[in-house]
């Protein structure tokens, strides 16, 4: 045991939070208690964000999944990359045209239906990416991609939604689909980031995508641009929208643009904002009243701390000592399970697309801290009012 | 502090939560990323240039592609060339079959040589006709003058027959003398008054009278049958002057006739000749032959195949000059004020965006078109493009007719044309 009194300072402050926390483990049930307490609310803010968050970048996904380009360029009714609205083919050189356009390239994106050889059919989203550059494939297997895509009605099939076409877990390579009555052969695989559709995304050739894809007037997508060096892509996509009269976003712009379509168009911002928001309300429910249960139950024994000399002080670095560490292990429990989560998820096709966010994780560390201190602090001003001779009187 | 199992125990949550924060931050994904460079360079706009009007360009020869054609229908029978054959101007490419035209034009022949002939024998007819045409005409002659002989005869009898009338007159005068002495004795009712003698002498004279008369009229007679018959020879003699003139007329005309039918058997001679130059002149149609100079781009027709005059979907032979190519360059419409004339400009081939190939103007082609999309198959003439034609020289780049290039061609900078919009828009 520490003397008090004798040695005031840090020393005595740490010996203190020793008691505290002697005191704290010494009652394993409300300790165990407020760890899963934390650890439980941390987990379902955590996660639900986690997953809110991952739900948002699905609509931003199909641009970011494009790191070759800059700028994209479309129809200026397009809200979102799934939305399909195509241009004419003749404003893949209009863009070019512009002056600062490093390059531009042809991106088609659609829907198709495919009829696999088992009689299974399956929605998907195509894309045709230039023939030329190949800007547009994933960066994931790029060069085997490269090489697969080449031949007549060759496609690349996002390796990670294979089981919505064939769900008996077969090797999709080598594989003969029929879309639009034209027969295409998947000669490779990559991975693509999910997106909000849920659907597996084929790619072709710019070529043999609107070969196959039904009639239309127009079949051009996107054009992606990338701005020549030392010009900003901001600018560039300012003078792209004013001379073609299309309309230019950046990368960033455009997946921007992607999530609002979701926020503003889906009700996922209300129900995961209430998941939230209850994963907040059960974090501080539990920690306040499982700690002022706590400090009421030890009332006395505080009482007589004061009794012998502990200032107020020292009593609130020991409640607010415990509370923090509490904090920590159920924070640490909490955000290691929905680490767990995600990590381990991503084995699972469908849990895939989520993401941990340092945001999150440091979010939430912020938020169990605030929530465990001000408990602390509600529940240990009973202890600051307490007068010390209660403990002679009980 | 000593380290008891107690200790231990106590410190495994807080270590163990440590462990899992330790995974978590481990475990964040990677942020975005963002800026990979293209797997394959992507056409792009030369770096030394800063205002660019990007364009699909076609590959063709400079003669354009020009569809051979044939004049004649038939099946092929022999094919000289062979796709990427260089050929020069007037050099045969195929060739259709020619033994039909050959048995014609023999046949022809033959009947030309029997137009000549026949031409020949006409002309020699027309000789003898004219020699008959002669004989008439000294026939008429020798009818003219039995025509005045007639005529002689006819005066002379008619000279006769008034004689003899005179003559009758004076005997049927001495007739009636005597006859009415005659009667005088005859009167006298007293026979002795008169001697028998004398009547019977006045008896006598009035016979002697009448002989004479009827002898005169007799003599009348014969001078009218000499007349009727001088008459009926000069009718005669008219008659064959008729048939004479006749003769001569209808020798007149077989002369026309004859020398008619020379002519039209000449006229057939030449006919007949003329047809067989036509049919020599199919056979030599039958060789197909190179208009120009130049390369066989495509041959769609075979030996046996039957190969069809006239224009066709896909033309027999394919051929151009390809030294030096030109590129058909679709310049959208409203870029194509920022080009000028005789602007350079550079293109690169599709499956090769980093080999730059320099152009050289031709020419503006001086129509604006509706865009033929080439890659979606279709025809969509949703905008125009004025098509400028450009040169290169295609020694050492693998470049073919059709092949799509995208052609950067330098032009005046965008800003004024932004400006323009933007005037637009606020109006």
């Amino acid at each position: 045991m520490v003397s008090f009194g004798t040695q005031p300072g840090s020393r005595s402050y740490l010996g203190m939070i020793g008691v505290a926390l002697k005191m704290l483990m010494g009652d394993p049930v409300k300790y165990f208690g407020l760890v899963f307490g934390i650890g439980f609310s941390t987990l379902l803010m955590s996660q639900q964000a986690s997953i809110f968050v991952g739900l948002l970048t699905w609509g931003a996904n199909p641009v970011l999944d494009v790191r070759q380009a800059q700028i994209w360029v479309m129809d200026p009714r397009v809200k979102q990359p799934d939305q399909g609205q195509p241009i004419s083919d003749q404003s893949l050189y209009r863009v070019r045209s512009v002056d600062g356009v490093a390059w531009a390239v042809p991106y088609a994106r659609s829907a198709a239906t495919v009829k696999t050889m088992q009689g299974n059919i399956a929605a998907v989203t195509l894309v045709g990416v230039d023939n030329q550059s190949m800007v547009g494939l994933p960066e994931e297997n790029l060069a085997n991609s490269m090489e697969a895509i080449r031949g007549r009605n060759a496609a690349i099939l996002d390796g990670n939604t294979t089981h919505l076409i064939w769900s008996d877990g077969r090797d999709p390579i080598g594989e003969a689909v029929e879309i639009n009555d034209n027969r295409v052969v998947v000669t490779g695989l990559t991975s693509s980031l999910t997106n909000f559709s849920g659907l597996p995304t084929l790619y072709m050739k710019y070529s043999d995508a609107i070969a196959i894809t039904p009639p239309e007037r127009n079949k051009l997508s996107f054009v992606l641009v990338e701005a020549k060096p030392g010009i900003a892509p901001e600018a560039l996509a300012q003078r792209i929208s004013e001379v073609t009269g299309l309309k230019a976003l950046t990368r960033q712009q455009f997946a921007a643009a992607g999530t609002q379509f979701i926020i503003e168009n889906t009700g996922i911002p209300i129900s995961f904002g209430a998941a939230i928001g209850l994963g907040i309300l059960v974090a501080v429910v539990i920690t306040a009243l499982t700690l002022a249960m706590f400090v009421a139950e030890n009332l006395k024994n505080f009482g007589a701390l004061k009794a012998i000399g502990v200032t107020n002080r020292q009593i609130l670095v020991m409640v607010l000592s415990q509370a923090l560490l509490v904090g920590f292990i159920g924070y640490g429990i909490g955000i290691g399970g929905t680490a767990a989560f995600l990590y381990f998820g991503q084995a699972d096709p469908s849990l895939r697309g989520f993401k941990a966010l340092g945001e999150i994780v440091g979010g939430s560390a912020l938020l169990v801290m605030v929530i465990a201190l001000g408990s602390a602090y509600v529940s240990v001003r009973k202890v600051l009012k307490l007068d010390p001779a209660i403990v002679f009187r009980g | 502090m000593k380290v008891t199992p107690q200790l231990l125990r106590r410190l495994a949550l807080p270590i163990g939560a440590t462990g899992l924060i330790g995974f978590a931050v481990l475990t964040l994904s990677p942020p975005d990323k963002a800026g990979a460079a293209p797997p394959a360079p992507p056409a792009s706009a030369p770096a030394d240039q800063s205002s660019v009007v990007a364009a699909l360009g076609v590959i063709e020869p400079s003669s354009e592609v020009i569809g051979v054609g044939s004049e004649l229908s038939g099946v092929v029978r022999e094919v000289f060339v062979k796709p990427g054959d260089q050929v020069a101007a007037g050099a045969p490419l195929f060739r259709l079959d020619g033994r039909a035209l050959g048995a014609n034009l023999e046949a022809q022949l033959a009947a030309a040589q029997q137009a000549r002939a026949n031409s020949a024998a006409s002309a020699s007819r027309v000789p003898s006709l004219q020699a008959n045409a002669a004989n008439a005409a000294a026939g008429i002659a020798q009818a003219e003058a039995g025509v005045t002989t007639a005529r002689g005869a006819v005066t002379q009898a008619e000279g006769r027959l008034a004689n003899t009338q005179a003559a009758a007159d004076v005997a049927r005068l001495a007739l009636a003398d005597a006859q009415a002495r005659l009667g005088l004795f005859a009167t006298i009712s007293d026979p002795r008054a008169v001697s028998t003698d004398e009547r019977d002498r006045a008896k006598f004279a009035m016979e002697r009278a009448k002989a004479a008369y009827d002898q005169a009229r007799g003599a009348v007679l014969e001078a009218e049958g000499g007349l009727t018959s001088a008459r009926g020879g000069l009718g005669d003699a008219q008659a064959r002057l008729a048939a004479a003139k006749a003769a001569s007329a209808s020798a007149k005309a077989s002369i026309l006739e004859g020398q008619q039918a020379a002519l039209a058997a000449q006229a057939g001679a030449a006919q007949a000749a003329a047809q067989a130059k036509v049919v020599s002149t199919d056979l030599e149609r039958l060789i197909v032959r190179a208009p120009i100079a130049g390369q066989v781009l495509r041959l769609n027709i075979r030996v046996g195949e039957f190969a069809s005059a006239g224009p066709l979907a896909e033309p027999l032979v394919a051929m151009g000059a390809v030294t030096p190519m030109h590129v058909r360059v679709q310049i959208d419409e409203e870029d194509a004020a920022r080009v000028a004339a005789g602007a350079p400009a550079q293109a690169s081939l599709r499956g090769d965006a980093s080999k730059r190939i320099p152009l050289t103007f031709v020419r503006f082609e001086p129509q604006a078109m509706p865009k033929k999309n080439l890659n979606g198959g279709a025809e969509r003439v949703d905008t125009r493009v004025v098509e400028a034609i450009y040169a290169f020289n295609p020694s050492g780049i693998q470049a073919f007719v059709g092949q799509q290039m995208d052609v950067f061609v330098t032009a005046k900078p965008i800003a004024r044309a932004a400006a323009s919009q933007k005037s637009g828009d606020a109006k």
